[in-house]
């Protein structure tokens, strides 16, 4: 090394602090900010596939969640942090495409001042705003939250009140399963559907003795109708890889969650179809309606989900079967927010009963352990 | 050896900033001309001091004399002239008296080969003595006389004698140095601390960064027919803890707020057991130490053999200076390290390493508020809720910060690192134990 790369000591920047010495590479402005860039493919797509409309419905929950933090008089916080843009983002795609835009700022506003601020700000919401502002958007106009539009590879994009393919399964019938149902209803099915779907059961499926009927790859790749951001589980995927990478979300809710939604439908989810219980079609109901995106996107929100590792297992299985169970008798089969909802307000008692044990302590009786020593 | 074992619960994994540092052979540092030797280099009390201005000392020449039972002996690392008696802030914060001495004169000891002892078959008292008349205190950072370590009631209590090779915190390769080119003389210390202590077990823990050592350790341990296994540990931090250690290898686990001794074992820093070795074989005093300097500002990062009281800016000089502008020195290993802001600190028996760290290896997050996301929880190996503490002592309600067991936190710095709101948790832990410890201070911990 030549002298001349020598640095000499500048002892008036030196920050002297108390341990640990270095951080983390995740910070909360990071872990906001990830989260939108995370979801930033499957929002893509969903204004490539449903057009402007969806695209206002986007600006417009980003924008009035970004202004209404702004004009918050607070002392800490402010749009930077990514916090506001995360919310508005987050909840926006969960509203169907053609929604009313006024209904769209609303909800985010609600989002913000009074799910967020009204109790405290960052870090101090016992709800999920995002998934708050949803349920909200569902009370106040509900027609307008369940009319979803066709994309535009399957149809004109006209609004088509009830057109999911969720909701199909409403109209249950003896002996029908929800596909079929589709297919009598001649659902429309892309011809990316049909050839991927004729090459998995030729090359790799059949040899091993399945057979994969037609319509579940185009809600995978993300052609059906739903919310903006949630039709997409393929690009929610990778956003989601992406995040889980990135140590923003932990593994442990959004398994938890898909362990409970699973169970939940594979039990009770063919009883309308009269096929009894445990017929439920898991796939199905994993493609369409949005639980991807609630894994993901929509349940892992820090601050509503409880803190250990166990209590995050128990948060999301109840979230997962309380989805199940809203999807097949609730109100709304594209309402899983709401189970997000319900289950936040056991949190704390969650967390009180997975409280981590002790290091030296038994997990039995919660004494300090003791060791009888040879003398 | 024996497979990994990964049972610690929580625990983070920082940067490994060691590579740079980590397969370099151990220099011996220039001897420094001057050096400033504090009188506490160990928990407890300082040590009394035995000379005056103007008074000449040898290499080794005793100092400071221990003071009560808590303490330990201090010697002169070089000869020379004390030329003044300063008080100074060490980096932990502890004030202290220090001798200057300026070297002149010849060393007695430096480069002469001295003749090995026979200390098998030593009384325990003499053992303790050669030990003690050095001045050896634990070297891994906790500084604990080795009067109170190795004497009763530990005495025949023991089920494991436990070699800390882990490299209890990352940068640092200190230990894994000595590992690497000393395993005789570490096995040969597990010998006397075996003799002295009569442990049931005795093993020496590496983790998958140390594990390169093995082979020479197994060597040696077939070489003397030493009593004592090689365990592997997994390299998450805090790993080479105390307690989580002990966890690991014995599987017993006793609370943060209790020594490890109350569950049979004994935990000895390699830096220490060289020590012990040099105390009882050579009969040398405690007067260098090993210790690591790197960071990306130190433009050639290395393990340094180095003389207590030797300044930190000497030892950076030795590593080629600063290639960076550094933000951050810090005496000791990231996670528990100090920062300071002065260059003339000391070596001390205590310093593990000097890091000179860049903005980019900071990551220094401003703080916010907390987020409740739990990642706290999930990093503290002792199985505490720094969140909820967090907010108890936000409160004031001592007896909740009590009961939520403030006193089993072992300050190892995880819920700090990991906190993305960057809340300085384990200064409030410190701060808080104090103010719990006065305000509840009727029903004592």
């Amino acid at each position: 090394m030549t002298p001349s790369d020598r640095v000499e000591l500048d002892s008036t920047g030196l920050i002297v602090a108390g341990s640990p010495q270095i951080h983390d590479v995740l910070s909360t402005k990071k872990l906001n900010w990830y989260l939108v860039i995370a979801v930033l493919p499957a929002a893509l797509w969903g204004v490539v596939q449903f057009g402007l409309p969806a695209l206002a419905v986007l600006l417009t929950g980003v924008a009035t969640a970004a202004l209404t933090e702004a004009l918050i008089p607070k002392r800490v916080g402010g749009v930077a942090d990514g916090n506001a843009v995360a919310i508005g983002l987050m909840m926006s795609l969960m509203f169907p495409p053609q929604a009313p835009l006024l209904l769209v700022a609303v909800s985010a506003a609600f989002a913000i001042v009074v799910v967020k601020w009204a109790f405290g700000g960052l870090g101090h919401a016992i709800l999920n705003p995002a998934i708050a502002g949803r349920v909200l958007a569902q009370a106040l106009d509900p027609q307008a939250m369940n009319r979803f539009s066709l994309p535009g590879a399957l149809g004109d994009g006209a609004p088509d009140e009830g057109y999911t393919a969720a909701a199909m399964i409403r109209e249950a019938a003896e002996g029908v399963t929800p596909l079929e149902r589709l297919q009598y209803l001649a659902y429309p099915r892309t011809t990316v559907d049909q050839s991927v779907t004729a090459w998995l059961n030729g090359s790799i499926l059949e040899p091993l003795g399945v057979h994969l009927p037609g319509g579940y790859i185009d809600p995978f790749i993300g052609f059906a109708p739903g919310g903006i951001g949630e039709v997409s589980v393929l690009l929610l995927l990778v956003g989601s890889a992406f995040l889980i990478g990135k140590r923003v979300v932990a593994w442990h809710v959004p398994l938890a969650i898909f362990i409970g939604f699973a169970g939940g439908i594979a039990t009770w989810g063919g009883y309308a179809f009269g096929t009894g219980f445990f017929s439920g079609d898991v796939l199905f109901h994993s493609l369409h309606g949005g639980i991807v995106f609630l894994m993901f996107f929509g349940a892992t929100d820090n601050t509503a989900a409880p803190v250990t590792s166990g209590g995050m297992m128990v948060y999301g299985v109840l979230i997962g079967l309380s989805a199940a169970l809203l999807r097949l008798y609730g109100l709304y089969t594209e309402g899983l927010a709401v189970a997000v909802l319900v289950v936040s307000f056991f949190v704390p008692l969650i967390d009180f009963f997975t409280k981590p044990v002790r290091f030296g302590f038994n997990r039995r009786n919660g004494e300090p352990r003791l060791y009888k020593l040879r003398g | 050896m024996k497979p990994i074992r990964s049972i610690l619960k929580g625990g983070v994994y920082p940067p490994d900033g060691t590579r740079a540092a980590r397969n370099q052979p151990i220099w011996n540092a220039m001897i420094p001309a001057r050096c400033v030797v504090p009188l506490l280099q160990h928990t407890g009390a300082p040590a009394r001091r035995l000379v005056d201005v103007g008074q000449h000392v040898e290499e080794g020449t005793v100092i400071g004399a221990p003071q009560g039972y808590e303490s330990a002996r201090v010697h002169a690392p070089i000869p020379g002239v004390v030329t003044e008696i300063t008080r100074l802030t060490l980096a932990d914060g502890r004030e202290s008296n220090a001798v200057v001495i300026e070297l002149d004169g010849e060393f007695q000891q430096l480069g002469k080969s001295i003749q090995p002892r026979a200390w098998r078959g030593w009384k325990s008292s003499r053992v303790r003595a050669a030990i003690f008349d050095a001045g050896v205190v634990g070297l891994g950072g906790e500084g604990t006389p080795g009067r109170v370590k190795y004497s009763p009631p530990q005495n025949g209590l023991l089920e494991w004698l436990i070699i800390n090779g882990c490299e209890s915190e990352p940068y640092l390769s200190n230990d894994y140095s000595l590992l690497r080119e000393r395993p005789q003389q570490i096995v040969e210390a597990v010998e006397i601390l075996s003799q002295l202590l009569a442990p049931r077990r005795a093993a020496i823990a590496l983790t998958t960064h140390t594990r390169a050592a093995s082979s020479g350790l197994r060597k040696a341990i077939s070489a003397a027919n030493a009593r004592v296994q090689l365990q592997q540990l997994n390299d998450k931090y805090p790993q080479g803890d105390e307690h989580t250690l002990v966890r690991a290898v014995s599987g017993r686990s006793v609370r943060g707020a209790a020594p490890v001794t109350e569950a049979g074992c004994m935990v000895v820093n390699v830096g220490t057991a060289v020590a012990v070795y040099e105390a009882v074989v050579l009969g040398k005093p405690l007067v260098e130490r090993t210790l690591t300097v790197s960071g990306n500002a130190i433009a050639r990062p290395a393990n340094l053999k180095v003389r207590i009281g030797a300044s930190i800016e000497d030892l950076i000089e030795e590593c080629g200076g600063f290639k960076h502008a550094p933000r951050k020195i810090v005496i000791g290993g990231p996670m528990r390290g100090h920062a300071v802001a002065d260059l003339s600190q000391p070596v001390t028996k205590l310093t593990t390493g000097v890091l000179a760290l860049t903005d980019d290896e900071l990551y220094a997050v401003p703080e916010t508020a907390c987020i409740h996301c739990g990642r706290c929880v999930r990093a503290c190996p002792m199985g505490l809720e720094p969140v909820l503490l967090h907010l108890l002592i936000g409160q004031g309600n001592s007896r909740a910060v009590k009961e939520a067991g403030i006193f089993d936190c072992t300050e190892c710095g995880c819920c700090g690192f990991i906190c993305p709101s960057g809340i300085p948790l384990v200064e409030q832990l410190e701060q808080a134990k104090s103010w719990v410890r006065h305000e509840v201070s009727d029903d004592a911990e």
